[in-house]
């Protein structure tokens, strides 16, 4: 296929200062990738190697920085929100290895990589040595990552909330903000105001919900990010039971609402109360979390 | 986590062993991670091994097992965490934080105390806020038994690290207040988790859940220490901001088991001084809780811990003031007790309600040695709750009125130090209220008290009221009247010398009987023989004989006081005869005067006319004393009278007793003077022996008696003791035996042979006497074996009589009497005492020889 070819061990791309720049990993399972900020340049090197005794003909050596959004049940169809582009080279032929430094200056990154459950947001460069139809082209891409600190919000009212299940179970609960910070501590309490079940345990769960696509199209996915107990055993009335979450244990993204139409992360808390039968008693409260420039 | 049932208490041991294993399997591992400073690995193992700590399957004695192994493991991990604060690996902070990511919130929180006692020995950060943290986060665990766990965990793991007073954390970590409300909120919370396990679960496992409970208690009495070690709780702290929460803590939780245990340890762990200064509010908590407590152990605890208390102030520091105890804690407890029996009238069982009299009684006993009047007011207390309304019909059954003895025994303790146990006004009505055995109990204890105080009983009023006090010692009780005598007679030889033992107590009363003023005394006596011969002939046998002794000694002093006046008369008579117009005596002041001073001679003039005679008798004059000797009001002839109708109503029932009496009265009466007296005297007990004296060998020892007190005599006419000697020799010569008849009769020769010259000496009637016997014993041959022995001492009066110088007694007789014995003692057969008897007659020829009456060869 025009344009496309398998990836390439004889193209090595290295950002500027890779060695010394923050590295971050989406997930506990992904590979550590160099983070870039929202404007930030960026900037680097690519190497195209060459077999000692051989030569590369070519009709021209180009590289292109690509925001793109993937949904994978939809593969092979990405949307790309940016995608820039810089002739490094003109055709020729090469007879040695050849560096090119490349510098996508000032590029709006509009988006925070995510790595979710059924879509992805990631920003990549992409070297291309266009060749004939025979050779076929070599590419080679380079993922980096962009992570967007909001400035903390001017309002940040508490949750709290009464509920309950008539003549059963009164709660009411509080959480000291709505708006989080990534490594953020949520505090609250929890006080009983009538207590008829067996209750067994309380916890606190961390709920991440995904809406990928839209319309018909649109696939949500809830994920338990955590679930932390907060309480072992059953409360009599007017106890009050603290809770403490620190969020940097977890993995968890800023909120995401509606990213270029494509997709929104959501964080919900869900506190439970589990009786002695198992049953389930919740109540789920969004939290928006955000994340913080870093001090 | 549910409620063990009873398959799984089956597995218990099991399971135990189980999770024991799988501490120390995650225990290991989580030192080999600290071994390689793998702080990670070190909290996850830890975590896993914390994990066993959830479960809800062990009775609380395994779990305490469990929780211990736990400990023992976690505790390496304190070392750990502060070596890496040392070293500067981490942070305390970012451990503090670390260990709160574990999804589970009991080991989280078990991590967190952990971490927090760490934290608080960097001093990195306030002690008193790293506290405040862990109390309040430890609500986490709602469970009852964990929570409790937890709690004791967070208690003990802190204990070193309070802001206490003197403590290195005190300062910027905050001061003793902190560390007061640090151990008072997790006392409360501790507590809270106790009260509640009493309501979960079905109620069919309550009997299990009271006493899982009991064995749990021990973890909130465990805050309770911790508070009163502090440093910084001085008195006023404990007035102020202790007492007032922990005392909220008892009435609001409204728990029976927890009232008492809770205020026992309050009792038990702080120190007197504490209670001393809050006796008021304590007591008034006591009045708060619920009905099932038994208010009545905890006041009971209190008032013993304050009473051990003033006990040991008064033996380690004899100089200090001895009155440690305030007053006011005495009225303190009263009122509080007053205002249970007012609030809890229906509730409280008579039985406590008198135990805790009792206690109340202890204690006043035991601070306020002496205090009559908070003795009698408990009396008065018990009195009132006993004189119910409407009056109970069924009397007390045994632990009421064990417990009413106990009262009424408490203020007789020796060391209640009480002499003035008359001073108890109730106690009479309260004895009433007990069965007749138990009142003689309580009488008995009455009895050795007032022994043991020996302080003389000297006015007819006392001796009123120590009778009514001891009414069943002195007559048969209602029950003793219908079975008492069959009763008696079946529980035999057990019971008898019981009541001997008693009597015998009793009678010692009479030697309590004191006054210097005759007459009083007199009257105390009087007193005394009423209530004594109420006894019935079982008593009076005992108690009455000392009184008699004690009369004839009455008498003497009278007598005595009779003769100073006497001779005092004389010698104003001859004052007045020498100069008659001098001095009139003014009789009429003086007697009013003297009456006022002495209140024993109000009845005085009542008696008045009685005392002429006897005073007329007695060689004293009346009306014209003007010395300062009065005359007795009582001539010592009533006195004799009184002895006289004593020893005679007993006269029936013990005849050998009277008859000893008799006699011993009949002395006195001689060495007063009085012979007509002393006649009566002798003539009643020679009544005694003719009438009522069958038995020979009473009569053998009677007429001993009878001989000794004649020849004591002085004061007999001849004619009299010529007809009373010649009575007492008929007796002799009377008697059934005929060896007794014979020493009877030889030992009646005495009473013819005064030693006196200026009395009896008739020598005529001693050589009678001694022939008769001889004659007896002559009579006595003609059985087996010759009654040499009676020739042996028949020759021993013959020698005395020789010796007293009786002319009738020529050597002859004596020389006969040797003959006679000596030709048949050598026929004598070889029987038991022969041995002894030669020797006898031996001995009584060496005298012989020695003063050379007969010559012997």
């Amino acid at each position: 296929m025009f344009g496309f070819g398998k990836a390439s061990d004889r193209i090595a791309i290295s950002f500027e200062n890779e060695g010394s720049r923050t590295k971050k990993a989406l997930s506990a399972s992904s590979t550590q990738l160099p983070v870039f900020g929202s404007t930030e340049s960026v900037r680097g090197q690519v190497e195209v190697r060459v077999p000692a005794g051989k030569k590369v003909e070519h009709l021209g050596v180009k590289i292109e920085l690509i925001g793109q959004i993937e949904m994978y049940y939809d593969r092979g169809n990405f949307h790309d929100f940016t995608s820039l582009v810089r002739e490094l080279d003109s055709p020729g032929v090469l007879l040695r290895d050849q560096r090119y430094a490349f510098d996508f200056g000032n590029v709006e990154k509009p988006y925070e990589s995510y790595n979710g459950l059924n879509v992805r947001l990631r920003y990549f460069v992409r070297v291309t040595v266009t060749r004939n139809y025979t050779s076929g082209n070599m590419v080679k891409e380079a993922e980096f990552l962009t992570l967007l600190a909001q400035p903390p919000p001017d309002v940040n009212n508490s949750i709290k909330m009464e509920v309950g299940i008539e003549e059963c179970l009164h709660i009411e609960f509080e959480y000291d903000k709505v708006k989080y910070h990534l490594s953020d501590i949520i505090i609250g309490k929890v006080y009983f105001l009538l207590v008829r079940i067996k209750i067994k345990h309380m916890e606190l769960a961390i709920i991440r919900r995904e809406a990928a696509g839209t319309g018909a199209q649109q696939y949500n996915e809830s994920e338990t990010v955590t679930k932390f107990e907060v309480m072992d055993g059953a409360p009599v009335r007017g106890e009050c039971i603290p809770i403490r979450l620190f969020l940097n244990n977890y993995n968890v993204t800023p909120t995401y609402r509606n990213i270029a139409n494509k997709f929104s992360v959501k964080y919900y808390l869900n506190l439970v109360l589990v009786d002695q039968e198992e049953r389930r008693y919740f109540k789920q409260q969004e939290i928006t979390l955000y994340r913080a420039a870093a001090a | 986590m549910a409620a063990p049932g009873s398959s799984d208490l089956d597995n218990q041991e099991a399971y135990l062993k189980e999770a024991t294993r799988k501490v120390k399997e995650q225990g290991f591992f989580m030192k080999r991670c600290m071994d390689s400073s793998d702080l990670k690995g070190a909290l996850n193992h830890a975590s896993d091994m914390l994990r066993e700590l959830r479960t809800g399957v062990l009775t609380p004695r395994n779990y305490y097992e469990l929780h211990m192994k736990t400990l023992d493991e976690l505790h390496h991990l304190d070392d750990f965490f502060g070596q890496l604060c040392k070293d500067g690996t981490k942070t305390a902070s970012e451990l503090y934080e670390q260990v709160q990511a574990c999804g589970d919130v009991l080991p989280r929180l078990y991590l967190l105390i952990t971490v927090g006692a760490t934290y608080i020995e960097t001093r990195q950060a306030p002690a008193k806020d790293i506290l405040n943290d862990l109390v309040e986060m430890a609500k986490g665990v709602q469970h009852p038994m964990r929570g409790l766990f937890l709690r004791n965990y967070l208690s003990h793991a802190c204990r070193d690290k309070l802001p206490d007073t003197g403590s290195k954390f005190e300062g910027q970590g905050g001061d003793v207040s902190h560390a007061v409300d640090f151990v008072l909120r997790n006392f409360s919370e501790t507590n809270r988790l106790w009260v509640r396990m009493q309501n979960q679960g079905p109620s069919k496992e309550r009997k299990r859940r009271e006493k899982e409970r009991q064995d749990l208690r021990i973890l909130v009495g465990t805050n309770l220490v911790r508070l009163s070690q502090l440093e910084g709780v001085d008195v006023e702290r404990y007035v102020q901001a202790v007492l007032p929460k922990l005392l909220e803590q008892v009435v609001n939780c409204k728990d029976s088991i927890a009232q008492p245990y809770l205020l026992d340890c309050i009792i038990q762990v702080f120190p007197d001084e504490f209670h001393l200064a809050t006796l008021d509010s304590f007591l008034e908590t006591c009045t708060q809780l619920r009905d099932k407590v038994n208010v009545r152990v905890i006041l009971e605890a209190m008032m013993k811990r304050l009473a051990a208390g003033a006990r040991d102030a008064q033996s380690s520091s004899s100089g200090e003031a001895v009155a440690r105890t305030p007053p006011k804690a005495f009225a303190a407890f009263n009122s509080c007790v007053t205002k249970l029996l007012e609030e809890k009238k229906g509730a409280i069982e008579l039985a406590e309600l008198l135990r805790l009299q009792a206690a109340l009684l202890e204690f006043a006993l035991e601070c306020y040695p002496g205090r009559l009047d908070y003795v009698n007011h408990c009396f008065g207390t018990c009195a009132a709750v006993l004189r119910q309304d409407p009056p109970r019909t069924e009397p007390l059954d045994d632990t009421e009125a064990e417990q009413l003895e106990r009262v009424l025994a408490l203020p007789l303790a020796p060391s209640g130090g009480l002499g003035g146990v008359l001073e108890l006004t109730l106690f009479g009505e309260l004895v009433e209220y007990l069965p007749w055995r138990r009142r003689r109990d309580v009488s008995l204890g009455v009895v050795r008290a007032v022994l043991g105080a020996g302080e003389p009983l000297d006015s007819v009023e006392s001796v009123e009221k120590l009778f009514s006090m001891i009414g069943p010692l002195l007559r048969d009780g209602p029950d003793d009247a219908t079975g008492g005598q069959q009763q008696k007679s079946s529980a035999t030889s057990d019971a008898v010398p019981d009541e001997a033992t008693e009597q015998l107590l009793v009678a010692r009363l009479s030697h309590l009987f004191q006054h210097d003023d005759t007459d009083a005394l007199f009257r105390i006596f009087g007193a005394a023989r009423r209530h004594f011969g109420q006894g019935g002939i079982d008593r009076v046998r005992y108690t009455l004989v000392p009184l008699v002794f004690r009369a004839l000694a009455l008498a003497r002093a009278v007598r005595a006081v009779e003769t100073k006046i006497a001779e005092q008369q004389a010698e104003e008579q001859a004052e007045e005869n020498k100069k008659p117009a001098e001095e009139p005596p003014p009789p009429t002041e003086k007697e009013p005067a003297e009456k006022t001073t002495d209140g024993e001679e109000e009845e005085a003039p009542e008696e008045e006319e009685e005392e002429a005679p006897a005073a007329a008798e007695a060689p004293a004059a009346t009306t014209e004393e003007r010395t300062t000797i009065k005359p007795p009001q009582y001539s010592s002839r009533k006195v004799f009278q009184f002895v006289h109708e004593i020893v005679t109503a007993m006269a029936g029932s013990f005849p050998s007793l009277s008859l000893n009496l008799f006699l011993q009265c009949a002395q006195e009466a001689d060495k007063c003077g009085f012979k007509a007296i002393a006649y009566e005297f002798v003539s009643q007990a020679f009544i005694i022996y003719e009438d009522e004296l069958p038995d020979s060998k009473a009569q053998l020892r009677a007429l001993h008696s009878m001989v000794g007190s004649l020849l004591l005599s002085r004061g007999f006419d001849d004619s009299d003791y010529d007809a009373l000697a010649t009575k007492t020799t008929q007796y002799a010569a009377k008697l059934l035996k005929k060896p007794d008849q014979c020493r009877m009769v030889a030992t009646c020769s005495l009473l013819f042979w005064s030693d006196d010259p200026s009395r009896v000496r008739d020598g005529r009637r001693v050589l009678e006497c001694l022939q008769r016997s001889l004659k007896i014993a002559d009579a006595c041959m003609t059985s087996s074996s010759p009654p040499i022995h009676l020739f042996v001492e028949i020759l021993d009066h013959y020698v005395a009589h020789f010796e007293k110088k009786n002319p009738m007694i020529t050597p002859k007789y004596i020389q006969g009497l040797v003959a006679l014995i000596n030709e048949h003692i050598d026929n004598m057969d070889r029987v038991d005492g022969r041995a002894d008897l030669e020797a006898h007659y031996r001995n009584t020829l060496a005298r012989i020889k020695a003063k050379e009456i007969i010559p012997l060869p």
